[in-house]
């Protein structure tokens, strides 16, 4: 019952109910009461409400109690209608007569009998939240609480949606796939760059799909947890440009600079971004664009050619050190992307994608070699000073018809040209050496795909693609040091090779999902590769060439046609999915080599065998068994040396070679992510039957390795790691082991095989905390242990630590501090410690508008940074040069 | 406290032991049953849609959800628990309740257990919450709904309640109004819960009754306010410990207080 309170104070003050029934004293109050009855009885929570005469502002109500009493009161005056009502009866309104001073009014009501006629009535209604099937739709109004910025701010309102304080955008323990806008897609995995920057204004609605395809045709039929988001732009969305920019510059340090830039457009027929980002303080931007080149789809239907690429022989400084590359890459890079989708009707879309980047890469690396080999022992010394410099030019093409609502066309064209220059300058033993090295890549690449759905839950796929890729280099090095193997007196030596690949391939794909949820496909296809390997080798007396020797010349043509046949079924029994498949390849190998002719015709069958099984809610177990043979590449075949690297050379077996693998795995997961206590082991072992494995001439100036077939390599990894929450101190322990054992063998200077048994083993703990204070820490710990055995045993343990602090002070200020240890046991004591420090203070002047920022990096200053590694044949020590500190002012904002 | 706790327990179990027996005549077809699709607050915003029932007449009512025969939501977004979720993917065989008793003036609601704690029931306060009723008016389904506001344990609720229908329940602990809520959410757009639909003319012989099996930890009012202010802060620290490095506090100060529905009580 509503009451009203003495009307004499001034104050109106509401008053909680306690106590099961009222009383009170009031003056200059009306009273209404009475008894309800309807059909003889009392009627118990009848309604009775007191309205404005005209009968549309309710004044007060009250409910009839169990014996029926109702007691309406009000301090109003005038004329007013008492509607009484009840479930089953007719409701009446009674006009009181005018009230014009407190009084009280008896007014007992009869309600006539009227029972409800209607058994169910459905509500339909516009509601934030609708679902059908796979979709969830969320209206962005009702969600929207007014200090929304950008797209990630809404996201992070919509239910079921985890966004992390990075930007991933998570449902469940699965990543989004892509964000959409209107239905078209720019980054792929790379949508940070859209929902941190585009604004939420124009959005209308947030659509959730599930099972998602990246094929419409596909949907319901191939196997697919994948999730994606699709964001729909209100019918008046105007076409704004809209974006932000982050400027940073260098305190104290001698100009360092970041500059990024995001810059979009998207309406309705058109849309455009642009993104550009300029540093020197080791960021490689192009990490994040490479999903944009080329994009990784894991064993989706119609990927033919995904994984073909061409070759690469020479690389100068491959190996870095197992550190952040941040730290170690001295760099000046420059980077511009345009992309662009044209709707140029309602069945043909358009994209365009572009981007240019160029870089400047300065390296710093001191290394020294043991080499101990039977009875050969020698020490080299290395310092080397280098500079590469790499222009890269990208286009990309697709275009999508529609030609019918069963048949889709999608056409895919790919240019790439990059040019790279690198220069060293090395010290080797004391001798003065320089190295150049040029290589280019050209890449020509087209696909075509026709989808058609034969039926419902039938699809074929018919894909065809072409790939043309040439990677020539050539190298020079200004001294001659081979003198043991050549036995002649030149100055210097150049080496040119031409790498080219053609790609042709062609596939039928069918899916058929049965009615039971099982799963058929059938793929057949057939794909040819051509690559051409060109290799000259010269000896120079300056600019004379001297020599040309026979073996170290290459002119090989390697064709590989592949005919084949794939079928696959998934079974399902209830908790459990067993997947059969079987490959059958008939190959087609033809080499040429100057004047030599070889071809086979090997025909084999592939089987694999897995099983899934989900035992109950908190276990799951999944295993698979698979029988592999690989055909050789050109890379194991040519016949004569080539020059890979300063002071190596290598040579291919020159036979065909079809390698033999058998690999288990099983992996057994316990609980899920949120819960107390979390496990999941991971376990693999695989053997090769037969494997490359390498003939190798080790000296000192020099070391020549040949590729052999060895049978039996077998490799075991074991991985497990476990999540335990302890309530008394708010944090959380993360415990992670893992260990690998391979063994292989191979030849080195003349000896019998000899066995090499690697083994590592590797453990750790991470204590997060999870206050709700302002601090918070993480703090984490990891042994690396490894052993090399041959006739000697290496073995090294390596410890790397961190400490992570972070302070929220207010929600507009905070800052992370970020240290770091690292210990290498075998170095000597006065190396062995490396000791990082980075800093993160971030102001938001107003959110996702403008936010400074001030970056320290390095702030120990730790110039230099030394590692340890071990192989069958020699312990290097490698000196790196790092990032000096550096102090970097920043300022982002949006427009 | 112990002993006092203890017999604490016996007489909430007597009051129980009473509403539960209830044996009133009148167990007439005067019943009405409403089905509602309902969100609970989920750290700081709605959770999945949950499936529940509202069955009243005149002597009393309640709300179940969460309730083992009740249909799942058709689509299950939190599949892993990845998300924060205090409620959503938990059921049992007598689910989460509101019962309420007009001639006693009682409310008695249960809540469903989960990993970290048992289903627990409370004897509640009665608390009529103060409405004011505006001029707001809109259609949902075929009823005209008038607008009302109100403040209730920490949360501001807007409901929308049909004339048409006088019956003054509603779903949850939002009652009191001349008419039957059809739709009700916060302010802070967490809480939403809206009719989908109406079934009249419901026979009612067992339905309407708070029950309970013994594995429940039971409160009076004043244990309830307890336990509740220290639950949520233990289990949202839980969550934040278990961030790999690198994800740094992904849940502001402001998400964490606001999770569970009621904040503030009397």
């Amino acid at each position: 019952m509503k009451v009203n309170l003495n009307k004499v104070n001034p104050l109106r003050i509401k008053v909680h109910i306690l106590l099961l029934f009222i009383s009170t004293i009031s003056f200059g109050q009306t009273h209404i009461f009475g008894i309800v009855k309807g059909h003889g009885e009392i009627i118990s929570q009848a309604n009775i409400v007191l309205k404005t005469d005209n009968n549309s502002q309710i004044i007060a109500y009250t409910t009839s109690n169990e014996k029926g009493y109702y007691e309406i009161t009000t301090n109003k005056k005038g004329k007013f209608v008492l509607v009484v009502s009840a479930l089953n009866y007719q409701p009446i309104s009674i006009p009181t007569e005018q009230i014009e001073v407190a009084e009280k009014i008896e007014k007992n009501i009869a309600l006539i009998y009227k029972p409800i006629e209607l058994k169910q009535v459905i509500i339909v209604s516009e509601r934030p939240i609708t679902v059908k099937k796979d979709t969830v739709t969320f209206l962005a109004k009702s969600f929207l609480q007014g200090n929304e910025q950008v797209v990630e701010d809404l996201l992070k309102k919509i239910p079921g949606l985890n966004v992390t304080s990075d930007g991933t955008i998570k449902v469940g323990n699965e990543e989004v796939e892509k964000v959409m806008i209107d239905g078209d897609d720019f980054f792929e995995k790379g949508y940070k760059l859209l929902t941190k920057n585009m604004p939420a204004s124009p959005i209308e609605k947030v659509e959730l799909y599930q099972h998602y395809s990246n094929n419409k045709h596909l949907k319901g039929i191939e196997n697919s947890e994948k999730i994606a988001l699709n964001l729909k732009l209100k019918d008046d969305a105007k076409r704004i440009w809209f974006g932000n920019m982050q400027l940073g510059y260098g305190l104290i340090t001698e100009n360092r600079y970041e500059v990024r830039g995001n810059l979009m457009n998207f309406g309705k027929k058109n849309k455009h971004y642009i993104l550009a980002n300029l540093n020197n303080i080791g960021f490689d931007a192009t990490g994040d664009i490479n999903y944009l080149i080329r994009p990784f789809r894991f064993n989706e239907p119609a990927s033919i050619g995904d994984n073909q690429t061409a070759n690469t022989i020479l690389g100068l400084q491959s190996e870095t050190a197992n550190l952040r590359q941040k730290k170690i890459n001295f760099n000046n890079a420059e980077l511009l992307s345009l992309n662009s989708i044209y709707t140029i009707s309602p069945k043909t879309k358009l994209k365009m994608l572009g981007f240019f980047n160029s870089d400047v890469n300065d390296f710093f690396k001191n290394s020294f070699q043991s080499f101990t080999v039977g009875n050969v022992n020698f020490k080299n010394t290395e310092d080397i000073v280098g500079r590469k410099v790499k222009i890269t030019g990208f286009g990309k093409i697709d275009l999508t018809h529609d030609i019918s609502k069963t048949k889709t066309l999608e056409y895919t064209g790919k240019f790439n040209r990059t040019d790279e220059k690198n220069r060293s300058d090395l010290n080797f033993n004391g001798n003065n050496i320089n190295e150049k090295l040029q290589s280019n890549n050209q890449l020509f690449d087209q696909k075509l795909v026709l989808t058609s759905k034969l039926k419902k839950n039938k699809v074929v796929l018919i894909s065809g693609r072409y790939i043309n890729e040439k990677t020539p280099q050539s190298y020079a090095v200004n001294q001659f040091i081979y003198q043991d193997l050549f036995n002649q007196n030149t100055n210097n030596i150049a080496q040119t090779s031409e790498n080219k690949m053609q790609f042709a391939g062609f596939e039928a794909h069918l899916l058929d999902r049965k009615n039971n949820g099982e799963l058929l496909e059938i793929q057949f296809g057939n794909q040819f590769r051509k690559d051409d390997l060109i290799s000259h080798f010269q000896l120079k007396s300056n600019e004379i060439i001297i020599n040309e020797p026979l073996d170290y010349q290459n002119q090989l043509s390697y064709f590989t046609n592949d005919l084949y046949l794939i079928t696959k079924y998934r079974f399902k029994f209830n908790k459990i999915s067993v997947l059969t498949q079987s490959d059958l390849h008939q190959l087609f190998n033809k080499a040429e080599n100057f004047e030599t002719l070889k071809t086979e015709k090997p025909f084999f069958i592939n089987p694999k065998l897995g099983f899934e099984w989900e035992i109950n809610n908190k276990n799951k177990i999944l295993t698979s068994y698979s029988l592999n043979k690989t055909n050789a590449t050109i890379l194991d075949v040519y016949d004569n040396s080539i020059h890979t690297g300063f002071r190596s050379f290598s040579k291919g077996t020159s036979n065909f070679n079809q390698l033999d693998a058998s690999s288990v795995l099983l992996n057994y997961t316990y609980g899920s992510w949120g819960d107390k206590f979390f496990a999941n082991t991971f376990l693999l072992y695989s053997r090769n039957h037969n494997f490359f494995s390498t003939n190798t001439l080790v000296a000192q100036n020099y070391s020549e390795s040949e590729k052999i077939l060895i049978k039996g390599r077998g490799f075991l990894t074991v991985s497990s790691n476990m999540d335990r929450y302890f309530k008394s101190i708010s944090s959380n322990l993360k415990l992670t082991f893992g260990g690998s054992k391979s063994n292989y063998k191979n030849i080195v200077n003349n000896s019998d095989l000899r066995e090499i048994r690697n083994s590592s083993l590797n453990y750790g703990f991470e204590l997060r905390s999870g206050f709700s204070g302002f601090f918070n820490y993480h703090i984490g710990s990891k042994w690396n242990y490894n052993k090399v055995k041959t006739t000697v045993t290496n073995s090294f343990k390596d410890n790397m630590s961190f400490l992570d602090l972070s302070f929220m002070m207010s929600e507009k200020f905070n800052f992370q501090i970020q240290t770091e240890r690292y210990y290498f046991g075998n170095l000597e004591r006065q190396y062995n410690k490396y000791y990082f420090m980075d800093l993160d203070i971030k102001y938001i002047v107003k959110e996702n508008n403008l936010t400074f920022s001030l970056s320290g990096q390095n702030l120990f200053n730790t110039e230099t940074f030394r590692n340890y590694a071990i192989n069958d044949i020699s312990v290097s020590k490698t000196e790196y040069k790092l990032q000096p500190r550096y102090m970097l002012i920043k300022m982002d904002f949006r427009f | 406290m112990d002993n006092k706790f203890k017999i604490d327990q016996i007489i909430i179990v007597i009051i129980l032991f009473f509403y539960s027996y209830n044996s009133h005549a009148q167990e007439s077809n005067n019943s009405i049953k409403v089905v509602y699709k309902y969100h609970v607050p989920n750290n700081g915003k709605m959770s999945d849609e949950i499936y529940s029932q509202l069955t009243a007449n005149n002597e009393h009512s309640i709300f179940i959800s969460e309730r083992d025969d009740f249909p799942k939501p058709e689509n299950r977004i939190t599949q892993d628990g990845n998300s924060i979720s205090i409620k959503v993917t938990e059921s049992d065989e007598i689910g989460c309740y509101v019962y309420r008793n007009f001639s006693k003036d009682s409310i008695v609601f249960r809540e469903v257990g989960s990993k970290f704690m048992n289903a627990i029931l409370v004897v509640d306060h009665w608390k009529e919450i103060s409405w004011d009723i505006s001029e707001g008016k809109k259609k949902i389904g075929k009823y005209e709904c008038q607008k009302a506001s109100g403040n209730f344990r920490g949360r501001i609720y807007t409901a929308w309640f049909a004339s048409d229908i006088p019956i003054s329940s509603g779903p949850w602990k939002l009652f009191g109004l001349p008419g039957l809520i059809l739709e009700a959410y916060d302010s802070n757009m967490e809480f939403y819960v809206v009719a989908s639909e109406i079934i009249f003319n419901v026979k009612t012989d067992v339905e309407i009754k708070a029950v309970y099996n013994n594995n429940e930890t039971k409160f009076n009012y004043e244990e309830f306010k307890l336990y509740r202010k220290n639950y949520k802060e233990e289990y949202v620290k839980s969550i934040k410990a278990k961030l790999p490095r690198g994800a740094n506090l992904n849940l502001k100060p402001s998400d964490i207080k606001n999770s569970p529905i009621e904040s503030e009580f009397e």
